[in-house]
């Protein structure tokens, strides 16, 4: 019974995950995005460099935090993206959430194997462009240890990502327009999860909260555990924090769906 | 500040709500393998009443249990044994092939190969889906969409079926097709239909019950034939006369309209019927007569317009 359970979802992914085919421009266009992303927030350092006269700043040699650029845009390429929101933010304001509930699933685990397969994907593809950047900047890839660990902050980066993204959506049971708290999020999340200033910029005291913070999870943390930034000791208790913090996430996700259920309005006929 | 623009300054910021009653005093019980006519006017909470049978809404007050279960606690077990069409939403996956959506519904109802491939060959053939299976749900006709509809909500042999409007913008044919599918599983496999419509053609031809509510009361449960009989006491006589004729005064009241110059209408109640009919027919040379009830369609009108608010 419970193997059946677990195969509705892994169907519900691979039908999706079919699907992909019909989104392949929005995949190559999604793949692309990051070089060009990296490109303007690297010209802007570029610029930083050479006014400052440093050949470091904040722990980066120029070809070193191009490299970091790219591979935080790369892992942050399996974000579901805004999308998600809106597509709930749709559902459940006009009622079409109505026909999610009349059927034996889990709305929050529909959601996520659903969403999952683009970012999947895409983000699977991000770490071989990873690996080519790695190749190009001369970068030290790495490996045995530091690589399980890198793994698995990515998996604890996807899970808290989705809760976040979820967790916005969930909003739409109070609120008609959820898409200025997406932008808001954004922006926070540009700012404290490392994609537009490694956190290695803020001094230590600063930096030591901030890796423990959720925010730091969907970026940072597993780029600087891929860049040697952290080193494996503490990459291991800051992949625990971030499992801590997609756990903590999810339970509120759960609990705030579970309240917003109860004042669904199921609008329309 | 004048307190009108403080009223309306704070209502930028605070918009005040407040909670309505949409269902009181709803009770009703169905036994198994009943076909039930939830109708009512627009507003009148039918569609509300399927949300609280579904389990998609929450009740403020008052308790539901269909087969044992709570709907909306018991939720997730409960939509094992139940099938929901709503004519206005899709169940279907948007960009998918039907097939796909209908495999997509095997694994969330966990039905074993040979149950679904069985059921999902009876409907092929009923609903004539052989063609679609291939086609995404969005290059369907409404008609088409709705026959796969109704094809993925009974894939898993719901024991209760609620149909919200499922023949809503559909042409006859349409209509008629859905109709006969669903007097057949309703007939042949005992499933407990309820179904809301403002197609009172729907009614008159699947529902041996009714249940009429309006503005969240019930105001009538029962047959169909006691229902007319409850709300008709006339018929109407239409005779078509030769040439115009003059009506005598008693029956003037009766006279409903003349239409073409000589075709007269009559109102009559059951009880003079017999007596006054011969006597209309004396008054000329009458080419053709036809007697008629009401329509369900009129009935229905007749008891919404009794019943509004402000009457």
């Amino acid at each position: 019974m419970k193997a059946l359970t677990a195969n509705k979802y892994l169907v519900i992914f691979l039908t999706q995950f079919k699907n992909l085919l019909e989104y392949r421009v929005n995949i190559a266009l999604k793949l692309i995005r990051p070089i060009i992303m990296t490109a303007a927030v690297a010209s802007l350092w570029m610029v930083l460099f050479q006014v400052s006269g440093k050949d470091t700043i904040a722990g980066f040699d120029r070809s070193g935090f191009i490299f970091y650029l790219l591979v935080v845009r790369y892992i942050a390429i399996f974000s579901p993206g805004g999308r998600l929101i809106a597509d709930m933010n749709e559902e459940i304001c006009n009622g079409n959430l109505t026909m999610r509930l009349v059927r034996p699933m889990h709305y929050l685990a529909w959601l996520f194997f659903r969403a999952l397969p683009i970012p999947l994907f895409c983000g699977i593809m991000g770490v071989a462009m990873i690996t080519a950047g790695a190749m190009m900047f001369d970068a030290v890839m790495p490996s045995g240890v530091r690589m399980v660990i890198f793994i698995f902050s990515v998996i604890a980066t996807v899970i808290t990502q989705y809760a976040f993204y979820i967790g916005i959506g969930i909003l739409s049971f109070w609120v008609y327009e959820v898409m200025p708290f997406d932008r808001f999020f954004r922006t926070v999340n540009n700012l404290l999860s490392g994609q537009l200033l490694p956190l290695t910029i803020f001094d230590d005291g600063v930096r030591n909260v901030l890796i423990f913070l959720p925010f730091a999870s969907l970026a940072y943390n597993p780029a600087a555990i891929y860049t040697g930034k952290i080193e494996t000791t503490l990459a291991i208790y800051v992949v625990l924090g971030q499992f801590f913090w997609a756990i903590v996430l999810w339970l509120m996700v759960i609990f705030a769906y579970n309240k917003g259920l109860k004042k669904f309005e199921a609008q329309g006929g | 500040m004048p307190v009108k623009a403080k009223r309306s300054f704070k209502q930028i910021f605070y918009r005040k709500s407040m909670d309505v009653n949409v269902l009181s005093n709803i009770n009703f019980s169905i036994d198994e393998g009943e076909f039930i006519g939830y109708i009512g006017p627009n507003g009148a909470g039918k569609s509300t009443t399927i949300k609280l049978l579904t389990g998609i809404l929450y009740p403020t007050d008052g308790s539901i249990s269909v087969m044992g279960f709570d709907p909306h606690k018991d939720r997730y077990q409960y939509t094992y044994n139940i099938g929901v069409v709503f004519g206005q939403r899709s169940l279907l996956e948007y960009d998918i092939p039907v097939r796909d959506s209908f495999l997509l519904y095997k694994a969330i109802y966990e039905l074993n190969e040979k149950v679904f491939a069985k059921r999902l060959a009876e409907f092929v053939d009923i609903l004539q889906l052989e063609d679609l299976l291939h086609i995404p749900v969005r290059k369907l006709s409404l008609g088409q969409r709705m026959r796969c509809e109704i094809a993925a909500s009974l894939l898993h042999r719901p024991k209760v079926i609620f149909l919200d409007e499922p023949t809503i913008g559909l042409d006859a044919l349409s209509k008629a097709e859905i109709r006969g599918f669903l007097k057949r599983i309703n007939e042949q496999e005992k499933v407990t239909i309820i179904l809301t419509t403002h197609d009172m053609d729907d009614i008159e031809e699947l529902c041996h019950r009714i249940i009429f509510i309006n503005l969240g009361n019930i105001i009538y449960d029962g047959p169909l034939s006691e229902l007319k009989s409850q709300y008709v006491h006339t018929k109407q006589v239409e005779i078509a006369y030769d040439k115009p004729v003059e009506i005598p005064e008693q029956y003037q009241d009766m006279l409903l309209s003349i239409d073409h110059g000589s075709k007269y209408v009559f109102n009559i109640t059951y009880a003079d019927a017999v007596n006054v009919v011969p006597d209309l027919l004396r008054l000329g040379s009458a080419r053709d007569i036809s007697i008629h009830e009401p329509r369900l369609e009129d009935i229905v009108k007749k008891i919404y317009s009794s019943q509004t608010p402000a009457s």
